[in-house]
């Protein structure tokens, strides 16, 4: 493999990083006045990952993006109707609207702790990862995925830096799987119920720029494999 | 389309400096540490964790069902794969297993649902004093940490105390918090009769047991001998699940005839194949007295014996003038009342039938047969004691019993037959011991009646005793485990009073509706998720469960909020929380006991030994017992075989029948009374209502008589229909209530007579608005034959969704229709209960499983 297919594997590696890192961010816990400067300061929406490549990204991006240039997030009002906007939909303790846990999905009856769980557990247990709460909350909530996806990405970079190209393979093809078996299985119900559900343009484009990055990630995560192995 | 690599490869140096510019930033936020994200652990605790096996647990089934089955769960590292039900021994009707319904077997949803309490909470407007106190029940809420939300209570508490005093705190209930708020210096009760009625402490005066801690009714075998066995107003395969119907079924098959009288044609009446008497809420007392009055018209020692006269003269005072009890003016006697002799009006069953609604010739016949039968059953349950004034009724249902003797003999029993107790009365037969933890007193003694408790908060007054008014100020109300907004009459006054007062908190699993009025809510662990407990039932069995799952997010036991909050407050913690969890469930164990097997007095049941009390790491002596505790938590149940003829069987009042003066009742005559002055000073003394010695009638607030605007000429008013309030298979009263897959299967509409439902243009299945002086509520209608016209069927227990805007709920909450009316001995008379039902205009129900979310701005 040339070093410019290798520059090139590492910066979309790099990219799905990012990607991955802003969403895990959005829906791990309640926006952080940081995060949302962040995301305000460095125009990040404007240049998401893959916006170019995929629609929903880029229509989700452009929600947030024109969010944050016409409302004054920052401010105590608007920052508290984002703030609540996550918490409603998320946390409680009203009737979730979009339950962030795979399960809730999977089970039909909303529950948590369901055989799913066990399943995303024993994955993140082969790499030696377990939600830092452990066992009091569900490991198959969306911000643990996300970042379970982001560590593995994480070190697949780190792999082909030091040209471990098997081990990359391998993580990659992990990632594959558990994006198809896990996050596909559910992410377009609960995205759709954020979309239909949110008040804020910042969670419906976020929404979307989830949706559409589950769905290009299968393709990305393909080239990257294919190459590696050519 | 080209290669995403190839896309890459192509970036400019910008975008190249842009991804590692915003990696580094991004990565640089740190997660504020609420949620965390993942972390790494090594190989050893990685493999740890993976390699843990599935096991059964027994699992509490705790709820207030008026049942107790046992649960199981399999269990992998706290994640329940699926539950079972009993399957520790062979099935049969002596020995049946204890087997769950579609509530217990839901047990993980209720546990495991997404909509759990997760994190302490608090109402986003709140603020020192209470904030915008309006928008309690519709505001938003924001996540807090443990340390913070104990902090607002903490200090909450101290300044109220400081501006009001203990007088200004209410505890809604839980035990655990009652403790603190005790070590605190007090706070205002709370009491009421409940599910009892007026049931609850009158029967205790004249002679008969209230039907939960002690029974008046004979044991399951022994009912196999009635002959006639009348079911008054219970419906145990609704509201008793478990074995108590199968128990009926067994008498059955052993050849009594059932006879049940309700305001509906129950699913016990089907089972049991029994003649349906259906009668008016509120108005047993009636017929009662018109069945009285046959057995007196029509006995004939010689040639219609109907009345045991024997049993009367030698057990019971107060039926007629030779049988007084001394200072007592012989004109009150029962017998005088019914025949009308000395107010003219003579208590017949045509009297009777004008009330009740039950045909004349029933009355009679039931009357008859029941003077005849030689061993028949009378039984009862709660619900026509749920009634207003009807503090004399259950006296009245012990007279018909004492009347025909029937009572203690075999075969021969009189009582209340619900709940744990039903059909298989008697003192338990196997039992946990204490926990060891003392109890600590509340110094206010100040305690405010449901009935009325609302009331009292909104307007600074309550009735405190026999002409006794008290000034109140609450400003502090603290849920622990309870339900009292939801389940307690006169909800619409109970939320107003929610939003009066200066700080509401509430412990709870869900938001409840306790809750949903609350500034701060925490989080409070299930059952399962605590170190393990026991469970009582039926007299013949004791369930030992133990934990499933770690505690869920950040949701804490009661006892540690509790603990906390004392600390907090500058408490003695320890003493609220003086034994650990462990030495707890311990002590219940060494403490458990068992019946010895020829039946006299109790003996150990569990065999513990030095390594167990190592194992467990707690204090305790060895001893010898019926099984070992290993065996015991395998099974998780401990129940008694039985078998006819066994040592373990109860006929209630046997030796009291035998010789009443060797073993008298713990009455002030020692007799049953049929006049009872204890029963009259009792009422009195509460100082709501006051009744006569003897079982008079006495029309009810809310009951048949209120529907009408003239009684004499029969014009209906503005509230025309009774309702009643059913135990519902989807809830143990609200528990349950937000399960999707009970919803579905039991959808909760309002039954409504095909001959109402007609009148008012109604179809099956159209949304109705039904309203009364209190509230309104919107159902589906169910159009029902097995509903008495005049009455309409709104199952206890659902959870209120108010919309604030029109004030209509659209639950069907029951208690939006009640109001706060104390009678009597402080009863909350849920069937009495009047309104109108109308055909819904607005937009109809969906079903309740399909509800959109709850979005509530």
């Amino acid at each position: 493999m040339t070093d410019k297919k290798l520059e090139g594997i590492k910066l979309l590696l790099e990219e799905r990083m990012l990607a991955y890192d802003i969403l895990r961010l959005a829906y791990v816990e309640e926006p952080s006045r940081e995060f949302v400067k962040t995301l305000l300061n460095d125009k990040l929406m404007n240049s998401f990952p893959f916006i170019e490549e995929e629609e929903e990204i880029s229509a989700g991006c452009r929600e947030i993006s024109e969010y944050l240039t016409n409302t004054d997030v920052l401010e105590e009002s608007q920052y508290q109707k984002l703030h609540w906007d996550y918490t409603k939909m998320f946390i409680g303790p009203y009737e979730l609207i979009a339950p962030p846990w795979e399960s809730a999905y999977t089970s039909k009856e909303r529950l948590l702790f369901q055989e799913t769980t066990l399943q995303v557990r024993n994955t993140y247990l082969k790499y030696n990862f377990i939600p830092r709460h452990y066992p009091h909350e569900a490991d198959d909530h969306i911000g643990l995925e996300l970042d379970y996806l982001y560590q593995l990405t994480k070190q697949t970079l780190e792999a082909g830096e030091k040209n471990k190209i098997q081990r990359a393979i391998q993580l990659l093809e992990e990632q594959n799987n558990f994006i198809k078996e896990h996050l596909q299985i559910w992410i377009s119900e609960f995205t759709e119920k954020i979309i239909n559900g949110a008040e804020t343009p910042f969670y419906r484009g976020m929404a979307k720029v989830l949706k559409g990055f589950i769905i290009i990630e299968p393709l990305i995560i393909k080239e990257l494999i294919e190459t590696l192995k050519s | 389309m080209k290669g995403f690599i190839e896309k890459a490869l192509n970036y400019q140096l910008e975008r190249r400096t842009f991804l590692k510019a915003s990696a580094a930033t991004v990565a640089g936020l740190t997660l504020t540490g609420c949620s965390g994200g993942l972390q790494a652990v090594s190989d050893a605790v990685a493999k740890d964790i993976a390699s843990k096996e599935e096991e059964w647990i027994t699992a509490a089934c705790w709820h207030n069902c008026g049942g107790r089955c046992l649960n199981k769960a399999l269990v992998v590292d706290g994640v329940v794969v699926r539950q079972k039900t009993d399957d520790t021994h062979e099935d049969s009707p002596d020995y049946p297993q204890q087997r769950g319904c579609a509530r217990g077997r839901s047990q993980r949803k209720q546990v495991f649902g997404v909509d759990r309490l997760k994190y302490p909470m608090k109402r986003k407007n709140w603020a020192p004093g209470g904030g915008d106190k309006e928008l309690r029940g519709k505001d938003q809420w924001v996540r807090i940490s443990w340390d913070e939300a104990l902090d607002i209570v903490a200090k909450e508490f101290i300044r109220i105390k400081e501006k009001y005093g203990n007088r200004a705190f209410f505890q809604g209930g839980g035990g655990e918090i009652a403790r603190t708020m005790g070590l605190l210096g007090g706070y205002v009760s709370n009491w009421g009769t409940t599910s009892w009625g007026s049931w609850r402490w009158g029967p205790e005066k004249f002679g008969m047991a209230e039907g939960f801690f002690a029974h008046s009714i004979n044991d399951r075998i022994d009912l196999r001998n009635s002959e006639l066995i009348v079911i008054w107003g219970a419906n145990p395969a609704w509201s008793a699940g478990g074995s108590p119907t199968y128990h009926y079924l067994q008498a059955k098959k052993a050849g009594a005839r059932f006879v049940v009288i309700d305001p509906s044609f129950t699913d016990t009446s089907e089972i049991l194949e029994a003649e349906w008497i259906p009668i008016r809420p509120g108005t047993d007392h009636a017929m009662l007295l018109g069945m009285a009055y046959t057995l007196i018209t029509e006995d004939d020692p010689v040639k219609n014996p109907l009345i045991d006269w024997e049993f009367l003269n030698k057990c019971v005072v107060g039926f007629d003038a030779e049988h007084m009890p001394e200072g007592a003016n012989p004109e009150d006697n029962l017998k005088d009342y019914i025949l009308g002799t000395y107010d003219g009006i003579p208590k017949t069953p045509e009297w009777a039938s004008e009330i009740c609604g039950v045909e004349v010739r029933a009355i009679r016949k039931l009357a008859r047969e029941i003077g005849y039968t030689k061993r028949a059953a009378l039984f009862t349950g709660w619900a026509p004691g749920r009634t207003h004034s009807s503090d004399s009724m259950p006296q009245m249902f012990m007279a018909l019993g004492a009347m025909t003797g029937q009572m203690g003999l075999s075969g021969k029993m009189t009582g209340v037959s619900c709940h744990f107790g039903t059909a298989n009365g008697g003192p338990r037969l196997v039992t946990n011991g204490g926990n060891g933890v003392p109890g600590i007193k509340n110094p206010v003694s100040d305690t405010l009646n449901h009935a009325q408790m609302w009331d009292a908060i909104l307007t600074g007054k309550y009735t405190a005793g026999y002409n006794d008014v008290r000034d109140i100020n609450i400003q502090l109300i603290y849920h622990g485990g309870n339900a009292v907004l939801q389940t307690r009459e006169g909800m619409t006054k109970g939320i107003e009073a929610h939003r009066k007062v200066e700080f509401v908190v509430s412990n709870s699993h869900f938001l409840t509706t306790n809750s949903k009025y609350a500034d701060v809510v925490l989080p409070a662990t299930t059952e399962w998720e605590r170190e393990g407990g026991f469970l009582t039932g039926n007299r013949e069995i004791l369930i030992f469960y133990t934990k499933i799952t770690e505690p869920l997010y950040e949701a804490k036991d009661d006892i540690w909020i509790a603990k906390e909050l004392a600390a907090k407050l500058g408490l003695d913690a320890d003493a609220v929380d003086p034994i650990s969890a462990k030495q707890k469930l311990f002590n219940q164990l060494a403490g458990a006991t068992i019946i010895k097997e020829n039946g006299n007095g109790m003996e150990k049941l569990v065999t513990i030994t030095s390594s167990d009390i190592a194992q467990w790491g707690v204090k305790g002596e060895p001893q010898h017992g019926r099984i070992t505790l290993k065996e015991f938590k395998e099974k998780g149940m401990y129940q008694v075989p039985r078998k006819p003829k066994d040592n373990y069987g109860f006929i209630a009042y046997e030796q009291f029948r035998k010789d009443p003066a060797a073993n008298p009742l713990n009455t002030e005559t020692g007799k049953l009374e049929i006049y009872c002055k204890g029963l009259m000073e009792l009422i009195k003394s509460k100082g709501f209502t006051e009744i006569k010695p003897i079982p008079t009638y006495n029309p009810p607030v809310k009951g048949y008589e209120a529907t009408f605007s003239d009684w004499e000429k029969k014009v209906k008013g503005e509230y025309p229909l009774q309702v009643i309030n059913p135990h519902y298979m989807r809830r143990s009263h609200s528990i349950f209530d937000n399960i999707s897959w009970l919803r579905e299967a039991f959808p909760n509409p309002v039954f409504v007579s095909v001959k109402d439902a007609k009148e008012r243009g109604i179809k099956h299945g159209e949304t109705v608005l039904i309203t009364s002086e209190y509230g309104k509520t919107l159902r589906m209608a169910y159009l029902t034959e097995t509903l008495m016209p005049g009455i309409v069927g709104l199952p206890h227990g659902a959870w209120a969704e108010i919309d604030e805007k029109t004030g209509i709920d659209k639950a069907g909450a029951d208690n939006v229709l009640t109001g706060q009316i104390p009678t009597g001995q402080g009863i909350s008379g849920w069937n009495t209960c009047i309104c109108q039902v109308e055909k819904w205009t607005g937009e109809s129900l969906t079903p309740d499983h399909k509800w959109p979310q709850r979005i509530i701005f």
